[in-house]
């Protein structure tokens, strides 16, 4: 057993503080929690698996020199705040060097599509489909303003309350409502454009 | 009860139970008689579902942290270090490119920074500059230290030629003794109509300072050749005035001043040979202005022979490795940002 998992066991508090006092396999512990939701926001946001697995490493390493600064609150909206920062500066880096096209985005995030999740009882149709939804669903965020991508992706896919979406944009809850109001009503027009791709289920002018 | 009129952020607020419960219950309230706006909550409600129910990328690793990886102290300091090195190389070509401003000023206008530790040659010769202002009627203004300053051993040469010629002209008494060295040459030139002085073998290669000796200029006939030859001995103060007037002779009378007093007080020193105060003399007459002015008008050659070694040649020489040095520092500056 490694020695992270030894305390992996423990409440996040206490992890915390035993990371602030320098212990590594502490912080361990919170990167297993929390890697995952740190690199689907580095993803979202850059659009590339090498410059999210970067970002997320870095994310990691920053977040550990910085952590005397985290004085409690959620540790996961200030730990998704210095990711959103690393994303937010590395746009801007390529918006002075842009390298990639967005048309090459779609290409690669079909190439790109996670045979990790595959569950392995799944039947190939619907392996298939679940990969072309994400892959809709993934091109259609791309579309949005960053601040309004960053905002759906906290709430609808990580799951963040308000409060901590404020907490890791420093915006006011204001500012959260109406940028999570225009993202999914941008989403709700794109996927509207695009319904025959999407599964029986989900259309959104259903026959209910 | 109040209809409102509810926008996407009470909508979209509302799926997430992040209305106020008046709110809400108001919505709701609206709902049960509004089929449009159930329509638009169902919309945006299988919208934020769709999104939710995807499942997250698996991270393609363990993000795990080792002891090297957070302590990398060179990981920490070498970004500030390549970032102060970027404000340090920028900083220093600015101050590189000002100095090579103020060095390139130099050498187009030399200061009287040199002139002022420049000894007055004449002085050093022994020989005393006479003068009598008041018989230089037309230009009774100036003997300026520049004059002064600006003979050299050429001009001197030149003076002995020449003077003969001059002073008959003049009507000036004999000399009594030593003829004062120090007027410039080719008085010849400045009687025939003005052509530039300074041109030719007399020190002063290379420059351009054209002095108007033209008879019109001077205004007496008597006078040209003595003007010409004081013309001469300004030549190495010449102003940019007299380079002007080298192209006009209107503007040559306006240059005269600088020129004229020189002129008539040169030669009447070599004659007399009095001990005279020429400098207070001049000031006193007028035009201090024209004395102070002329003395940043001082050629090079001159500075370099009166300033100490190779004055301007090491100036040259500093404006031209600055010059180097701007560009290599402009060079490694822009390439360290393009690191950034």
């Amino acid at each position: 057993m490694e020695p992270w998992m030894a305390v992996a066991g423990g409440d996040e508090e206490k992890l915390v503080r035993g990371a602030q006092k320098g212990n590594l396999d502490a912080f361990n512990a919170l990167i297993l929690q929390y890697q995952t939701q740190v690199y689907n926001l580095a993803y979202q946001m850059l659009q590339d698996p090498a410059s999210a697995d970067d970002a997320t490493q870095e994310a990691f390493i920053s977040a550990y020199h910085g952590l005397e600064k985290f004085r409690g609150g959620s540790f996961r909206a200030w730990l998704l705040r210095i990711v959103a920062n690393a994303c937010y500066d590395e746009l801007r880096r390529q918006k002075r060097r842009p390298s990639v096209s967005l048309d090459d985005f779609g290409d690669e995030m079909d190439e790109e599509a996670n045979p990790h999740l595959a569950d392995g009882g799944e039947l190939p149709e619907e392996s298939l489909q679940r990969d072309e939804l994400r892959a809709l669903l993934e091109r259609t965020m791309a579309l949005l303003p960053e601040d309004q991508r960053m905002a759906l992706l906290l709430v609808d896919r990580l799951g963040f309350s308000y409060d901590e979406v404020a907490e890791t944009m420093q915006v006011q809850l204001g500012t959260v409502k109406s940028r999570l109001a225009r993202a999914r009503a941008r989403m709700r027009d794109l996927l509207l454009e695009e319904q025959e791709l999407l599964p029986v289920s989900y259309r959104l002018k259903g026959s209910d | 009860m109040n209809y409102k009129v509810w926008d996407e952020a009470d909508l979209s607020a509302y799926l997430d139970g992040q209305l106020r419960s008046d709110q809400q219950a108001a919505l709701e309230a609206d709902l049960e008689r509004d089929p449009e706006l159930q329509r638009q909550v169902e919309a945006l409600r299988r919208t934020a579902a769709l999104v939710q129910a995807l499942p997250l990328r698996e991270a393609p690793r363990n993000y795990l942290l080792t002891p090297s990886m957070v302590k990398a102290p060179e990981k920490q300091s070498a970004r500030p270090l390549r970032w102060s090195n970027f404000l340090v190389m920028r900083l220093a070509t600015a101050l590189s490119a000002a100095a090579f401003v103020v060095a390139v000023g130099l050498q187009i206008n030399p200061t009287r920074m040199f002139l002022t530790s420049a000894p007055a040659p004449l002085q050093d010769r022994g020989v005393v500059l006479q003068e009598e202002v008041a018989q230089s009627s037309e230009a009774p203004m100036m003997v300026a230290e520049a004059p002064v300053e600006a003979t050299e051993e050429p001009a001197a040469k030149m003076v002995e030629e020449s003077l003969p010629e001059a002073l008959p002209e003049m009507g000036a008494p004999a000399p009594e003794g030593e003829v004062l060295p120090g007027v410039a040459p080719s008085w010849e030139e400045g009687s025939s109509g003005g052509e530039g002085i300074g041109g030719g073998g007399d020190g002063m290669p290379g420059e351009g300072w054209g002095v108007g000796g033209g008879p019109a200029g001077m205004g007496g006939g008597p006078a040209e050749e003595p003007q010409s030859d004081v013309a001469a001995l300004t030549a190495y103060t010449v102003t940019l005035e007299a380079g002007i007037c080298a192209a006009d002779d209107t503007d040559c009378q306006n240059a005269e001043p600088l020129m004229t007093p020189v002129a008539l007080g040169a030669p009447t020193a070599l004659v007399e040979e009095r001990e005279v105060e020429a400098e207070a003399t001049a000031l006193d007459t007028g035009a201090p202005e024209a004395a102070t002015f002329a003395v940043p008008e001082e050629p090079p050659d001159t500075v370099e022979d009166h300033a100490g070694p190779n004055m301007a040649a090491v100036l040259r020489w500093l404006t031209i490795f600055l010059g180097l040095s701007t560009v290599g520092l402009g060079l490694v500056t822009w390439w360290l940002s393009r690191q950034r």
